[in-house]
C-alpha cells in the first residue's frame, strides 16, 4: 500500500469518527453506513478491512474503553459490508441495490449485538431483546436506505475522482 | 422517480412502525405503582407506593421522589437527565445506589420480570411493581 492510500484511509477513519460523534445525540441516525459503503466501493477489500478495523478500534476506545462486548459485534457487523460488497453484491455501484442492502444491514447490525448483550447482562431470553431493539433497527435501516439512495452516487463519483486523479499525478510525477 | 417512490415508502414504513409501537405502548389513565430500590449488597433501600395519572411517566415519578442521575452521551454519570429523542435515558443513580455503566448498571424489573425496555419506554399500569436493582455486569439475573 502506498503512502497516499494510507493517508486517504486515515482521513476516511477521521471523517467516519467525527460524523458519528457529531450525530451521537440522535440514536442510530448517522452517515456511517453510507460512508463505509462509499469507502468500500473505492478501496480494495484489504484496504476496506484496514479502514474498518481502525475505525472500530478508535470508536470502541473512545466510547467503551475497548469493551469486547461492543468491539467484537461492531467489528463483525461492519466487516459484513466489504465481505458482502465483494461477494453477493458483485461490486455494484447501483445506488438502489446498495440502498436496499443498507436497509437490510440496519437490522443485521442490531442483531449482531444481541448475543453479546445477552452474555453481558446475563439475559437468557432472546425475543424480548429482539422486540426492544426493533425501533433502533428501523431508524438505522431507514437512515441507511435514504442516505445511500440519495448521497451515495455523488460521494462515490467524488471519491473515485480523487483516487484516479491522485493515481494520475503519482504516475506522471514518476515518469 | 424510482428513488422518490422508494424514499416515500421508507418514510411511510418508519412512521407506521412508530405509530404501531406507540399504540401497543399505552399507559393506564391513573393508578398506583410500587417502586423498590435495591443496593449493591442486596438490601432494600426504599420501597414506596406512588399514585400516577396519564401525565406521569416512570421517570417522572422517580425524578420527583428520588435523587436520580443519568448517563450523558459518553456514558458518564450526570445529574442532568434530559429527555433523549427517539430513545430512553439510561438511569445510573437512584439516591445512594450509584453505577458506572462499565462494571455495574441498574436493572429494572417490572412485576418480577427483567425489563428490556429503557425507563422512558416502560408503560405504567395500575398495580405494577417496579424494582430497581444494582447489578454487576455479567452477573446473574
Amino acid at each position: 500500500m502506498d503512502t497516499k492510500k494510507m493517508m486517504m484511509i486515515s482521513l476516511s477513519i477521521a471523517i467516519l469518527f467525527t460524523q458519528e460523534q457529531l450525530l451521537v445525540f440522535l440514536p442510530n441516525v448517522q452517515l456511517t453506513v453510507l460512508l463505509i459503503i462509499v469507502f468500500v466501493s473505492v478501496y480494495s477489500f484489504k484496504e476496506s478491512i484496514i479502514l474498518i478495523t481502525g475505525y472500530v478500534l478508535l470508536d470502541s476506545l473512545y466510547m467503551g474503553g475497548l469493551n469486547p462486548f461492543y468491539l467484537v459485534p461492531m467489528m463483525l457487523a461492519w466487516y459484513l459490508i466489504p465481505i458482502s460488497y465483494h461477494t453477493i453484491m458483485r461490486r455494484t455501484t447501483n445506488e438502489v441495490k446498495l440502498a436496499l442492502f443498507a436497509f437490510v444491514f440496519g437490522f443485521v447490525y442490531g442483531w449482531m449485538f444481541i448475543p453479546f448483550r445477552m452474555m453481558q447482562l446475563g439475559i437468557n431470553e432472546l425475543w424480548p431483546y429482539l422486540v426492544a431493539d426493533i425501533p433502533f433497527e428501523i431508524i438505522m435501516a431507514t437512515t441507511g436506505l435514504l442516505t445511500v439512495l440519495w448521497i451515495y452516487k455523488p460521494l462515490y463519483n467524488l471519491m473515485n475522482e480523487v483516487v484516479i486523479t491522485k493515481n494520475l499525478v503519482a504516475t506522471k510525477s514518476y515518469k | 422517480m424510482k428513488k422518490v417512490i422508494i424514499s416515500v415508502a421508507a418514510l411511510v414504513f418508519l412512521a407506521s412502525s412508530f405509530l404501531a409501537l406507540s399504540y401497543f405502548n399505552k399507559s393506564d389513565v391513573e393508578g398506583t405503582i410500587t417502586i423498590t430500590v435495591i443496593d449493591e449488597i442486596g438490601d432494600i433501600v426504599s420501597s414506596k407506593e406512588f399514585d400516577f395519572t396519564s401525565e406521569d411517566t416512570l421517570f417522572d415519578l422517580l425524578d420527583q421522589n428520588f435523587e436520580v442521575g443519568c448517563a450523558n452521551s459518553s456514558y458518564q454519570l450526570s445529574s442532568e437527565c434530559e429527555k433523549i429523542l427517539f430513545t430512553s435515558r439510561v438511569l445510573m443513580k437512584i439516591d445512594d445506589v450509584e453505577t458506572d455503566w462499565i462494571n455495574s448498571y441498574i436493572a429494572i424489573y417490572k412485576n418480577n420480570e427483567y425489563s428490556l425496555l429503557g425507563i422512558d419506554n416502560i408503560v405504567l399500569n395500575d398495580g405494577d411493581v417496579f424494582v430497581f436493582e444494582y447489578k454487576t455486569v455479567g452477573g446473574d439475573n
